[in-house]
């Protein structure tokens, strides 16, 4: 594996290079808080910040995508052309937690059959540049509860890691080698493997919040129709909040939008606590309240993703908890099914 | 508040016991330092879980709606003489129970359905405003101990004068007590300063047509298309959102900035005359979009134009479901 | 790579309205290039999703069999956006086809057994794809004796009058049509499906009984076939779910660990005892 050093106020100035020559997405500081965004001349990367608010997962599965553009005829529809290719992209500063999303998001976007080419262009052409946790940002991270830890590899082309008066750069895949040359040629010292290690033990002793999120899956397979349900969804608003900031989350609607002999067929981003997700046209809705939502929620992250991929489906980031208006906590949520 | 949070405990206990509600919808403590929760209590021991402070942020009448509306329909296919009443307590300070007056106008219950346990309110906290004021630090823990904030974060302890926290709404409220209530808790809470209520509004009025259409336009481009304002909103309780119709489909549902930009709008051409000014829409919104301000100038206008203030009276007609001759008509000549 | 979120472009050919109420028809549409055509190679009981211009995509399952080749088939009731739409289309209308999708009736299985189909009402189509499929030319002696139950609320409601009649001339389909309540013209039987199903009482011995019809029709016949001594893996139906994608992606139509439109539509009653209730 190649590594480098670099100085730490040098960062900023290299994200800025390479996006003089490709696509790069990094953290950027905004009214409300710091989301990831495409660099534009006369953006600053944030180099230190807890986390984004936004997880990255909308720069492969974007929040509205073009799937393909057709127009009308005198004799009905014809099709035009697919949605846009992808560019060569980097994406800087994604924490561990949120790289690992990604992998998670591959066993379902990625499968033998039926590819999904939107997202997995863009996946292809995009090197993932993780910024390691060496201080958990947050009381509400539980990574560590997830198969994940502050220094988790999964996802990531490239790490950053701060070890004080430097950046550790390390490269774990061909494709993060790419950027290589913008990094310079100061490699670590000796002491840095060492050092290392010690931050990735210091940072996973720093999680406070521990959940027994790996011990519920059986006890998910014989509660489905456990009256616990009904305790979590009384005050749940029925937003798409939790969903729509969670790395994980991907249900997604298609629908078309024309102007005048112009159409486009877009996908947009779903929700399963929304009540029309399920909704059928003849008024049927199999999950009818709130109650089944949740459910459908907790189960598809901790039962059925790993029924079907073997893997749970949160990372820990615990956007969900931060940013829930009632806050209904997912956390206390796997906590007490551990209890049933 | 420790006291009103006593006897507001004690009398919900009691109205559950004697079976005089179904249940109370009230606040409980969250899972996070100085986060207030809505909850929903049915059996009486459990009256010890509410509290009442400046984390309770949203607006109750909201649930009450829900919980009285998904009763009706449980109910529609047991036979007339069958049906069950349900009737609900809440914990109602001004902003909800103006809601509940807005209801009861729109005909959504009955008076008899809601018990109105009223609370005085002395505002509650605008978490942007809080994370401003400790530089983006996180709560570690908290109180919210009278006209103070106690916060411990990673640099330390401080103590933060509530005010400078409150949320925009409750700054200047001028319902901070319940306009109607069935029992009221605790001596009614001094005035805010609604003098100075249309101050936002002002200054965006001040502004030229292009700084008013940036602003709207940044604010606007912040949304994600959650749904949290509407779905806390006690107003927007139709069935079915027009951003959810299908025949025909008014609004597209995604990040499109003029889909957004008509979702927002539209919201709140119907809020009009029936925004009671809670600010649970902004509180909740997870991208801070200030939709308080938009919001606000439609309150201006109501009363400007019908000196009317949606909800502070049972006795008011709702202003859009009236006419009267000297209703005002310019605006259709002058926009 | 094939990018499976891209329809083929069809054209209408033909127009067929199946009922009195004139709220399902079946539309015929030929792929406007051969390639398309080889590709969507489908079997009974897939679906496709048919696209509209400026409407979206509606999942609608094949009628038709692939023993007929030169178009493909697919029978519509008008309900929502698209189906709408469709029906208010003309012969010669170019639109779209994205498919096969999901899961297919169990061909192999079903081969050298004896066959109950038993329909209720608009669920005939997919049915109707596999009876086609089962009687064309030498297919049929792959199979064992066919029974079919069919019914409908009148019978001016029946789909597919024209094949009825001629599958009632053969005498190597068991035919039993039933109305709920027939009219001057109606000579067949009055009655219930699963009360038709009780009098037909079809063997269980190395038999297989494929069911599709409102959820009612379905609760009130399963016992039936309970009773003659069929068991659930020898009972298969085929859902309806909201879907988008099609390819198990949207999860709009997630239950339990299987995603209808992907591990589905298909399933033997074995099989759904053990997904949750939510469809």
């Amino acid at each position: 594996m190649e590594k480098r050093s670099i100085k730490k106020d040098a960062l900023a100035g290299i994200i800025k290079k390479v996006a003089g020559d490709m696509l790069v997405y990094a953290p950027v500081k905004e009214e409300d808080g710091v989301f990831f965004r495409a660099l534009g001349a006369g953006m600053e990367p944030q180099t230190t910040y807890a986390n984004t608010k936004n997880a990255p997962k909308n720069i492969f599965f974007p929040h509205t995508e073009k799937m393909m553009k057709y127009t009308r005829t005198d004799k009905g529809m014809e099709f035009v052309e697919n949605g846009d290719p992808a560019k060569d992209a980097v994406l800087f500063g994604s924490r561990p937690c949120d790289a690992k999303s990604f992998t998670l998001l591959d066993l379902l976007f990625d499968q033998e059959k039926y590819k999904d080419p939107f997202y997995c262009d863009k996946r292809e052409k995009t090197i993932v540049v993780t910024q390691a946790c060496v201080h958990p940002p947050y009381s509400t991270c539980f990574c560590t509860s997830v198969d994940g830890s502050p220094t988790s590899e999964a996802g990531s082309d490239v790490m950053l890691t701060d070890m004080g008066d430097s950046y550790l750069v390390e490269f774990f895949t061909p494709k993060g080698e790419k950027l290589l040359k913008y990094f310079g040629d100061a490699k670590p010292d000796a002491a840095a493997e060492a050092k290392k290690k010690e931050i990735a033990e210091t940072a996973a002793a720093e999680i406070v919040s521990h959940i027994p999120a790996k011990e519920i899956k059986p006890i998910l397979d014989v509660n489905f129709e456990h009256p616990f349900w009904n305790t979590i969804h009384q005050r749940c608003l029925a937003c798409g909040t939790c969903t729509f900031l969670c790395p994980t989350c991907h249900c997604f609607d298609i629908s078309d939008e024309v102007k005048y002999d112009d159409g486009i067929r877009v996908r947009n981003w779903d929700s399963c606590m929304f009540p029309m997700f399920t909704q059928e046209t003849s008024g049927h809705n199999p999950r009818p309240s709130q109650k089944e939502r949740w459910r459908q929620r907790t189960m598809h992250k901790f039962k059925y993703y790993i029924d079907m991929f073997g893997a749970i489906s949160c990372v820990g980031c615990g956007r969900c908890v931060m940013y829930c208006p009632v806050n209904i906590d997912i956390r206390k949520i796997v906590t007490d099914i551990s209890k049933l | 508040m420790e006291s009103i949070e006593k006897k507001l405990r004690e009398e919900a206990k009691l109205l559950l016991a004697e079976k005089r509600v179904d249940v109370i919808v009230g606040f409980e403590k969250g899972t996070l330092p100085l986060v207030a929760t809505p909850c929903f209590i049915e059996n009486p021991d459990d009256a010890e879980k509410l509290v009442w402070n400046a984390c309770c942020t949203q607006n109750l009448a909201k649930f009450v709606h829900d919980v009285l509306s998904q009763h009706r329909a449980s109910q529609v296919r047991v036979k007339p003489e069958d049906r069950k009443k349900k009737v609900v307590g809440v914990v109602g300070r001004g902003c909800a129970t103006r809601s509940i007056v807005l209801h009861l106008q729109e005909k959504q219950y009955d008076r008899d359905d809601v018990v109105i346990i009223g609370v005085p309110c002395t505002g509650y906290i605008d978490y942007k405003k809080l994370s401003g004021k400790l530089g983006g630090e996180e709560v570690l823990d908290g109180a919210a101990e009278g006209d103070q904030i106690k916060v411990k974060t990673a640099s330390g302890e401080k103590a933060i004068a509530l005010k400078d926290v409150l949320a925009a709404s409750c700054l200047t409220c001028r319902f901070n007590n319940p306009v109607i209530s069935d029992m009221m808790i605790g001596d009614p809470a001094p005035p805010m300063d609604p003098d100075h209520e249309y101050d936002d509004v002002n200054a965006v009025e001040a502004m030229s047509v292009e700084e008013r259409w940036a602003f709207f336009e940044k604010e606007m481009d912040k949304c994600i298309r959650c749904y949290a304002c509407r779905q806390t909103c006690p107003s927007c309780y139709c069935k079915t959102c027009f951003v959810e119709q299908s025949q025909p489909r008014w609004v597209g549902v995604g990040e499109d900035e003029t889909d957004t930009q008509v979702f927002q709008i539209m919201r709140m051409y119907h809020m009009v005359g029936r925004c009671v000014d809670c600010g649970s829409c902004s509180s909740v919104c997870p991208m801070g979009v200030d939709l308080r301000k938009f919001l606000k100038k439609l309150d201006k206008d109501v009363f400007e134009l019908f000196g009317n203030r949606p909800g502070s009276s049972l006795d008011d007609q709702p202003p859009l479901s009236a006419y009267t001759e000297n209703d005002k008509e310019n605006f259709i000549f002058n926009p | 790579m094939q990018n499976p979120y891209i329809p083929y472009p069809v054209e209408v050919i033909k127009i067929i309205t199946e009922v009195e109420t004139k709220d399902q028809k079946t539309f015929r549409l030929a792929f406007l290039n051969k390639q398309d055509e080889e590709n969507f190679k489908y079997m009974p009981g897939q679906f496709a999703e048919l696209s509209i211009y400026g409407k979206g995509e509606s999942p609608i399952g094949i009628a038709s069999s692939p023993t007929q080749p030169g178009y493909i088939e697919f029978t519509v009731q008008k309900a929502g956006v698209v189906t709408s739409a469709l029906h208010a289309m003309e012969e010669g209308t170019k639109m779209g086809v994205r498919g096969p999708l999901g899961n297919f009736y169990p061909i192999e299985y079903l081969e050298g057994k004896n066959i109950v189909i038993v329909g209720g009402g608009f669920a005939f189509t997919t049915l109707r794809s596999l009876i086609n499929y089962m009687i064309f030319g030498e297919n049929r002696k792959r199979f064992g004796k066919i029974t079919v139950v069919y019914g409908a609320r009148n019978p001016g409601l029946l789909l597919y009058k024209d094949e009825l009649e001629a599958w009632g001339k053969r005498d190597d389909i068991n035919l039993n049509l039933t109305v709920d309540k027939g009219d001057a013209t109606w000579k067949g039987r009055e009655g219930f499906i699963p009360a038709v199903c009780e009098q037909v009482a079809p063997s269980s011995e190395n038999a297989v009984v494929i069911i599709c019809g409102p959820p009612v029709m379905i609760r009130f016949t399963l016992p039936v076939f309970f009773n003659l001594g069929f068991s659930k893996e020898n009972i298969i139906t085929s859902l309806e779910m909201r879907m988008k994608c099609g390819i198990g992606k949207c999860g709009r139509c997630n239950v339990g660990s299987k995603y209808v439109c992907k591990d589905g539509p298909v399933f033997t009653l074995a099989e759904l005892d053990q997904l949750t209730k939510e469809y």
